[in-house]
């Protein structure tokens, strides 16, 4: 074992000593080489405001109302009319601040559906949309961007009235 | 040899300290929020017609016509040549809602005709309000009173007709 490891030693130097040599043996050039690192800033995401859908009557047939992340909101089916009362909270997007490095790319997503409920009642709630077109943004200069999130809610007929609430995820990653 | 063993050691220690350091600053490059979803669904705007309530323009002559004018509270008077006749009665008709609590909705009642075969007599409606706003509890009741035309060459008889009251929330 240890003289193996000790010609292998040998060996090592030999081969050393001969790159060594052939260093010195022909003209000799020397270049400064560049090395850099970028200690990137978290990416962090904040959530800021809810995801509302306001208020709406029982539906009689059901329907789906859609906000869109631009601001408004549609809907199909008797959503329409199941809507158009007075709403002491109107319907809105989600706003979420993503902080990190000024003008990084960043990818928003998120799960393609969740349920928000009321005690055992529940409703879908899916399709998330950011900002309409794209599914992401860029970090502002100032190492911050709000964006906004949409979703449609889908509401059957004869759906128990109260209050729902839930939660979704969404996640933004560099790149 | 035992001295090169301690040193592999030491190096798989570095190694298992350093693997989750790793990790940790891959995660800088992603965060996740939790966003708040929230939706009111309210209960429906039942109206309900108060059972054996009716828009009653009593029993009257009609002589060369004229108009009956019932109040939404009911109260009874006559326009032109008609006249009640002893005994008669007027009442406005009535109608209960349920719904969402302390909630504002608007009340539309349609114009009507009562019949007694081909004669015919038309009426407008008058509700007591235009608006109202449910209770605390979600409920609401309302009267209906109304003007009903009289024309000449009516058939003397029992007349009857209907009408639509609508309730929507404002």
């Amino acid at each position: 074992m240890t003289k193996r490891r000790l010609a292998a030693l040998c060996a090592t130097i030999v081969t050393l000593s001969a790159t060594h040599a052939l260093a010195r043996s022909g003209d000799t050039s020397v270049s400064t080489g560049s090395a850099s690192a970028v200690v990137a800033i978290t990416t962090k995401l904040t959530a800021i405001s809810a995801l509302q859908f306001g208020t709406m009557t029982q539906p009689v047939t059901g329907g789906t109302i859609t906000i869109s992340p631009l601001g408004g909101f549609t809907t199909t089916g008797d959503l329409g009319s199941a809507t158009a009362i007075a709403q002491s909270t109107p319907p809105a997007a989600a706003s979420f601040t993503v902080t990190g490095m000024p003008g990084m790319l960043f990818a928003a997503s998120g799960v393609s559906q969740v349920t928000i409920s009321n005690g055992s009642a529940k409703l879908t709630l899916g399709q998330f949309t950011i900002n309409g077109s794209f599914s992401g943004g860029q970090i502002g200069a100032n190492g911050s961007v709000m964006f906004y999130i949409g979703g449609t809610l889908t509401v059957p007929a004869g759906q128990a009235p109260g209050i729902y609430a839930g939660t979704f995820p969404i996640t933004v990653t560099y790149f | 040899m035992i001295f090169n063993k301690h040193i592999l050691m030491a190096t798989s220690i570095i190694a298992t300290i350093a693997t989750p350091v790793v990790a940790n600053a891959a995660t800088g490059n992603t965060s996740t929020a939790t966003g708040a979803a929230s939706a009111t669904i309210i209960a429906p705007l039942v109206l309900t017609h108060t059972a054996a309530a009716t828009l009653n323009f009593g029993k009257f002559t009609t002589g060369t016509g004229g108009a009956v004018v019932v109040t939404s509270g009911g109260v009874g008077s006559v326009t032109g040549d008609v006249g009640f006749v002893p005994g008669s009665t007027n009442s406005a008709d009535a109608f209960g809602l349920t719904g969402d609590v302390s909630r504002a909705f608007g009340i539309i009642t349609t114009a009507g005709a009562i019949t007694n075969g081909s004669s015919s007599m038309a009426f407008i409606t008058a509700p007591s309000a235009v608006a109202g706003t449910t209770s605390a509890s979600g409920a609401a009741t309302f009267t209906v009173g109304g003007t009903l035309t009289v024309g000449t060459g009516l058939v003397a008889g029992s007349y009857s007709g209907t009408y639509t009251a609508t309730v929507v929330y404002q």
